[in-house]
């Protein structure tokens, strides 16, 4: 896309409904009004790879073997998304560092609990009962006869020379490598996804690891295809604390919050920012999500105004209050301040900033793009970025951000991203609370798609019944469901979904049980991007 | 089965006893006058060029005092100093990533170059760095790609050290291994058949993975294994000097040792964060990259952290120097073409004209080093063009640029 066409895009004249991403094309065939389940889109027939957390937790909770996911080849990273179907592929590096954790997984694994004969007295018929049981869980579905007789072909070249137990070991190994255990092969048949298909569907969107032997049970009797079957299941899965996990590995995404522990800060300027304080403010955010969705079964817009947050010694002294607990973390409330909700977070506050000042436009820009959804494009090439210095004439960032308004081609952008952005002047950068910069008062106030608010939190409270708030959450939870940029048609499955969640009083366990039990989310109609 | 004790058995025994497996090593051919191996070395952020320009002119050139390419001195007479040279296509930081090896097309020069050279080694290239990974993959963060994606560099030097010396085994294991990569072979080629369009390209590639991993795993180490890089936090900033210095030994160590002939390093990326704190900075590199002229302190901050890029390239040079080309006997060096190339020019303009670019090593005397060559607005196709010529491969043209190679180099 040319520049020209993205400046158009981005609006000189602001972020108007007829520029406003989320207002459908007309020819788009589903409506935003009322579409229903059974015209819903299904989604694209894709092979998904494991992403690293996924293959992590997957090990995890298959052997009970901890698996760094760091330590495998960074994937491409869509949208911020981590798991885009089409950008996980397996390159040679990957390729290898499978084989080596493979093999290093099989000499850690707990072999007799997961035999059911003696190690030191296996038969073929231990090791055929081993191939199935195992399979099925790393494999997510029934094993064919081919696959038994490969795996147990396999192990019969080893048996002579080495034994049962090594053979059992190899076996292992190779079954983690196979692309039945990494990939999701959600391809379907005749416009269906298979149960087992489903099981991982449901399963690496709640829990963001496999399903559990209940859920591969309810997928063997054939009880997946039906969506109160599939509710009923997402209800249950959500009242397991791996549910959490799966939140977690959403917010993770959407919010990027993954980067935040390694955000580099300048220790003279920031001594709060001690070791680990990444880590901490990470933590915080996804707690106070957990808290809200699962603890409180509250509305989850309300992470945008509450006060309610879980706190360590570590962000209580960046903070500048009382700490809720000796060790590790704990529930509190903030006192009355600018600092509330999600914006008053250092997770924010930090990452949305520079590693020796704030920046007005990231975090302006971020409420727009990760909050509201909207395009914003990147300033053009042989652009100067650089603000000026701050001075007497212009001391706080407010005055030296001014510039940004005095060209037009910037100003397109910059008048929509940084009079949002001057409300978080109160919180350096990495979050602390101020008043004034270089002697001078800050002014906190700005103003969203035309309206003015006093500060941070009378923005948060804003952002809060916001319309594209809630549009936006719906969809970047179907955006990480399915696994690639969402089409047309799937924002319109967004917005009817955003509709249930408005109906359930936007408590958020709702809306991920209503997108399980969606019938777009059984079939594999959809075309894949 | 114990890793641990299959490596203190027979790959033990394979690294204990290198030297006649060294010597039996079959020479490889190379055409005369050309170059055996390529290895090209990235730093980000462009430059700003009156700090970066050596002074003189031709065969009569040398590095100022403070300038940029301080730390090169001494060197002249190994390098080749493009000035003036424009990318053909590209702008700012992305799309400056993106070009500076493709020049446009879908596969980075490497492995074009790979693709002919790289056949009889275990490693047909490899692809190292320091601290890409923060910010996950984007087109900002890689330079090697391969049919339009990207190849995802190795971050760690452990993880690299694992992959080049450590993970031979001996035969029953090799055996083993064999047999299960041939078992996932198999099984992603039934799943190929039983897909239609979906996920065919995905699974084409995992399964020419698995044929480079059953070749790596082959074949014997053709020299004694360095000792492995000591642990380290691979993205903590502070460490990012010890992970650079590892990957640059190790780079040497494969092509020294033969595994590979083709060695890409890239060091952070291109928008860098990293914090030169060991020089006493406190700002990030890309922010100091944009410092105008009159910010002075900007400025000498920025030229302080390229020199310290300077004095990494100075390392990789003498060491290629100092080690001695296993065939030849001569050093590695003259079989070796070495590339430093930037993204950008003037960092402050977001530009990809007036790029940085050193060549280093003659290529066996396809190249004539040695000189301050003024390109004037020759374009960076032409030169990578020159660069898979100089290691004998037959190229014309380059991605999609239309210059024939820089006849200025030879």
């Amino acid at each position: 896309m040319s520049w020209l066409a993205l400046l158009v895009g981005c609006g000189l004249s602001g972020l108007g409904p007829a520029d406003d991403p989320h207002t459908l094309p007309e020819t788009s065939t589903t409506a935003t009004a009322e579409p229903t389940p059974c015209q819903a889109p299904g989604a694209p027939r894709l092979l998904r790879r494991l992403t690293h957390e996924e293959y992590a937790r997957t090990v995890a909770d298959l052997l009970g073997v901890y698996v760094d996911p760091d330590s495998f080849a960074s994937d491409p990273v869509v949208d911020g998304f981590r798991n885009d179907a089409n950008a996980l592929v397996v390159g040679d590096l990957l390729a290898d560092q499978y084989r080596a954790e493979a093999e290093d997984i099989a000499a850690q694994a707990d072999l007799p609990s997961l035999l059911a004969c003696d190690v030191t007295q296996g038969d073929a018929a231990c090791a055929t009962a081993f191939v199935e049981d195992f399979g099925l869980r790393a494999f997510r579905r029934p094993l064919t006869q081919a696959d038994v007789d490969r795996y147990m072909g396999l192990w019969l070249t080893i048996v002579p020379e080495d034994g049962f137990e090594e053979g059992i070991r190899w076996v292992l190994t190779a079954m983690l490598q196979s692309p039945s255990f990494l990939y999701r092969v959600e391809v379907g048949a005749g416009g269906r996804f298979s149960d087992a298909e489903l099981a991982s569907r449901m399963s690496y969107l709640l829990w963001a690891g496999p399903p559990d032997d209940a859920l591969l049970l309810a997928a063997e009797a054939g009880q997946l295809q039906d969506p109160d079957e599939r509710r009923a299941q997402a209800e249950r899965m959500l009242a397991d604390p791996r549910a959490r996990r799966g939140l977690r590995a959403w917010l993770d995404d959407w919010l990027g919050l993954d980067t935040v522990p390694g955000l580099p800060k300048d220790p003279l300027l920031f001594p709060h920012w001690v070791e680990g304080a990444g880590e901490s403010a990470r933590e915080q955010t996804l707690r106070t999500f957990e808290w809200l969705v699962f603890d409180a079964d509250g509305d989850i817009r309300d992470v945008t105004t509450t006060r309610t947050t879980a706190l360590d010694r570590t962000l209580a002294a960046l903070y500048g209050v009382p700490a809720p607990a000796a060790d590790g973390f704990a529930m509190t409330e903030l006192p009355p301040g600018p600092r509330i909700g999600l914006l008053g977070q250092a997770s924010f506050l930090a990452r949305q900033a520079h590693s020796v000042s704030t920046s007005v436009t990231r975090r302006g820009l971020f409420v727009h793009t990760a909050l509201l959804c909207r395009e914003i494009p990147p300033p053009p090439t042989n652009v100067d970025t650089s603000i000026p210095e701050p001075s007497e004439d212009a001391p706080t960032m407010r005055d030296r951000v001014a510039v940004h308004l005095q060209d037009p081609m910037c100003a397109s952008c910059h008048a929509v991203t940084d009079p949002v952005g001057l409300a978080f002047e109160q919180f350096d950068g990495i979050g602390r609370y101020r008043t004034a910069e270089n002697g001078v008062t800050i002014d906190p106030s700005g103003e969203l798609d035309g309206e003015p608010f006093a500060d941070a939190a009378a923005l948060g409270r804003m952002l809060h019944d916001h319309p594209d708030f809630a549009s936006c959450l719906a969809e970047t939870a179907l955006r990480y469901a399915q696994g690639h940029p969402l089409s047309l048609d799937e924002v319109a499955l967004a917005e009817w979904h955003r509709e249930g969640l408005a109906e359930a009083g936007y408590r958020w366990q709702a809306m991920l049980t209503d997108i399980v039990a969606a019938d777009g989310f059984g079939a594999a109609t959809g075309e894949g991007r | 089965m114990d890793r641990r004790t299959l490596l203190s058995g027979g790959a033990a025994a394979l690294i204990a006893a290198p030297f006649l497996r060294h010597l039996e090593r079959p020479a490889r051919a190379a055409p005369f006058g050309t170059a055996q191996r390529l290895l090209v070395v990235h730093s980000p952020n462009g430059t700003i060029p009156p700090h970066w320009r050596p002074t003189g002119s031709g065969a009569s050139y040398s590095f100022a005092p403070g300038s940029i390419l301080a730390p090169l001195a001494g060197l002249e007479p190994h390098l080749l100093v493009l000035d003036g040279m424009d990318f053909n296509t590209g702008d700012n930081h992305e799309g400056g990533m993106h070009a500076m090896l493709t020049a446009g097309g879908p596969t980075s020069i490497d492995q074009v170059v790979a693709d002919h050279i790289g056949q009889g080694t275990r490693f047909a290239s490899l692809e190292l760095s320091a601290q890409t990974s923060a910010w996950g993959g984007t087109g900002q963060t890689r330079m090697v790609y391969r049919d339009g994606a990207f190849v995802t560099p190795d971050d760690d030097p452990g993880s690299v050290w694992r992959r080049v010396f450590g993970d031979l085994g001996d035969d029953r294991l090799l055996a083993r291994r064999t047999s299960v990569l041939d078992l996932a072979s198999a099984e992603l080629a039934e799943l190929q058949g039983r897909l239609g369009a979906e996920g065919r390209a995905q699974l084409e590639q995992h399964l020419e993975s698995l044929r480079s991993v059953e070749k790596s795993l082959q074949g014997e180490l053709g020299c004694v294994a360095p000792a492995a890089p000591a642990p380290t936090s691979t993205q903590d900033n502070a460490r990012f000097p010890d992970v650079v210095a590892a990957q640059l030994s190790l780079a040497v160590e494969a092509l020294a040792c033969g595994a590979t002939n083709v060695v890409t390093v890239q060091l952070s990326h291109t928008v860098s964060p990293v914090v030169f704190t060991w020089l006493g900075q406190s700002e990030g590199h890309h922010a100091l990259s944009h410092s105008d002229d009159s910010d002075t302190a900007g400025v000498d901050a920025f030229v302080a952290a390229e020199q310290w890029y300077a004095q990494q390239f100075r390392w990789l040079v003498d060491a290629l120097l100092s080690r001695t080309d296993p065939v030849t006997g001569a050093p590695l060096l003259d079989g070796t073409v070495v590339l430093w190339a930037k993204e950008m020019g003037d960092s402050r303009d977001h530009v990809c004209r007036n790029v940085p670019w050193i060549l280093a090593g003659r290529a066996n005397g396809f190249f004539t080093p040695g000189r301050l060559v003024s390109v004037g607005g020759a374009t960076h196709d032409g030169v990578l063009v020159s660069v898979a010529n100089a290691l004998g491969v037959d190229l014309e043209q380059f991605g999609t640029g239309t210059a024939g190679p820089l006849g200025a180099l030879r």
